[in-house]
């Protein structure tokens, strides 16, 4: 048995749906890195500071792969393995192995592609609306729309059939429990793989290049012929955080519109709705409990020493509202000088499908107010279900009517 | 004016310079950085600023000779 921990628990209670842990703000200004004991009983460093956070996910001697021994976690769910939650994939390869994939991933999924999605996004939307207006009010816009517009959409791209996105929403939604027990976890991280293993062996035996699983699959990486069980892992990573991560960021985004409902007419102009958009993804950076790292080395950063082996945790949430970087943190103003927020992570491994998300959150935002401009939750939004519970933030439900 | 310098290798494709400066920059072959304006006018220096801070592999520089 380790020796108890003489560090302090890890500060983890919000004290309002929007806002990330009140000490964040106090470790901002006197400790931007400093260690915690997690719930799991592992030591880490937390990074709570917009610059330290930048400068640690661009240091190279901070590592992704895949973990030999327990992470810090907030799950306290025993024999959790976490070399079972997926698949080799992005997020579990550094450079120079991780170089070739990344770019046979994101050359699919550019600023300028994102933007031609726009007419097909607001075609699948208006689906959505249609049938919520046919079936009358209210409605739970996250499993009417904020669940099924991005899971179709990335269904299309990645040319999974639709008629499947059931299935994988649940499978999605069991891995993203924290507490789900570890032989649930692999029953669908399992079920996910052989479907999608499936799916991919297809597109090889057919020749089928007309998707991005498809070219995948067909695809030179550093010279080789792609292996299936990691373009295989690629798919996963690509269906689960293309469809999860923004459906919690649609209905997070109406939410936040309910209190700052002049900002609404924004929507209807591209580079005002850009601009609240990005105010939206940087008030709620829902990878709640921050993004994970191992040193490699020694890393000496702002008078801290981080050990070789040390585990780093940092948190978009906190660095996303860093009082020497915004001048009202905690507000959505899109007017405010914007230094770019840490939302989709920074450094290579900064998310590949961000465009697609930022297209895709505002073109359903402005879809459905242009639609419903009369729009609102029926709780105030301090009473909505939120996922304390999830590794991903965002809302259980969001019940409207118009 | 600063000359814009970038580093292929370091690249990692995200593709916020190309969408923020379409004048300056592009995105080639496997979606890495092609630079189409070497010494961009004057007015735009607060948004090469801006491109360079945001770039999350810390590909491209701003020399000023």
């Amino acid at each position: 048995m380790a020796p108890a921990s003489s560090l302090p628990d890890l500060p983890r209670s919000r004290t309002h749906p929007f806002h990330p842990p009140p000490e964040y703000e106090q470790l901002r200004k006197e400790s931007p890195i400093s260690r915690f004991l997690w719930p799991n009983g592992v030591e880490g460093w937390l990074v709570t500071g917009y610059s330290e956070v930048r400068t640690l996910l661009a240091d190279p001697r901070l590592s992704i792969n895949r973990f030999n021994s327990p992470p810090p976690s907030v799950s306290v769910v025993k024999d959790r393995k976490p070399e079972a939650m997926l698949p080799r994939s992005l997020v579990a390869m550094d450079p120079p192995e991780h170089t070739p994939w990344r770019r046979a991933i994101v050359k699919e999924m550019t600023p300028r592609w994102a933007r031609s999605m726009e007419p097909r996004i607001a075609a699948i939307t208006h689906e959505y609306l249609d049938r919520i207006r046919e079936a009358g009010q209210p409605a739970d816009l996250v499993t009417d729309l904020a669940l099924p517009v991005p899971s179709r959409v990335i269904c299309e791209v990645l040319g999974v059939p639709a008629a499947d996105q059931a299935f994988f929403q649940e499978q999605a939604e069991v891995r993203s429990q924290v507490g789900a027990p570890p032989e649930k976890v692999n029953a669908a991280t399992t079920a996910l793989y052989e479907y999608l293993g499936q799916l991919v062996a297809d597109k090889r035996r057919t020749g089928n290049r007309e998707d991005v699983l498809g070219r995948l699959v067909h695809a030179e990486i550093a010279g080789e012929p792609a292996p299936q069980d990691i373009v295989v892992g690629q798919a996963m990573l690509l269906l689960i955080a293309g469809h999860e991560t923004t459906a919690n960021m649609i209905g997070l985004g109406v939410a936040t519109l309910m209190d700052n409902r002049e900002l609404i007419a924004d929507l209807a102009d591209t580079a005002k709705g850009t601009a609240l958009v990005e105010e939206i993804l940087r008030m709620h950076a829902i990878i709640q409990w921050g993004i994970i790292r191992r040193a490699t080395d020694d890393i000496d950063v702002n008078g801290v020493r981080i050990a070789k082996g040390d585990w780093v945790v940092c948190s978009l949430s906190s660095a996303n509202r860093d009082e020497s970087r915004y001048s009202c943190p905690h507000l959505v103003d899109p007017g405010q000088p914007q230094a770019p927020h840490l939302t989709f992570g920074y450094g290579v491994h900064q998310c590949a499908g961000q465009s697609l998300a930022r297209t895709e959150v505002r073109v359903v935002l402005r879809e459905l107010f242009a639609t419903f401009p009369e729009l609102r939750i029926t709780v105030p939004v301090e009473e909505l279900r939120y996922r304390y519970e999830m590794w991903v933030y965002g809302l259980y439900e969001c019940p409207v009517v118009w | 004016m600063p000359r814009v310098i970038v580093d292929e290798n370091r690249c990692c494709g995200a593709g916020l310079c190309a969408q923020e400066l379409p004048d300056v920059f592009d995105q080639g072959e496997d979606a890495v950085v092609v630079v189409l304006e070497e010494n961009p006018p004057a007015e735009l220096a607060e948004r090469l600023e801006a491109v360079t801070f945001a770039c999350p592999s810390g590909a491209i520089r701003l020399v000023r000779e």
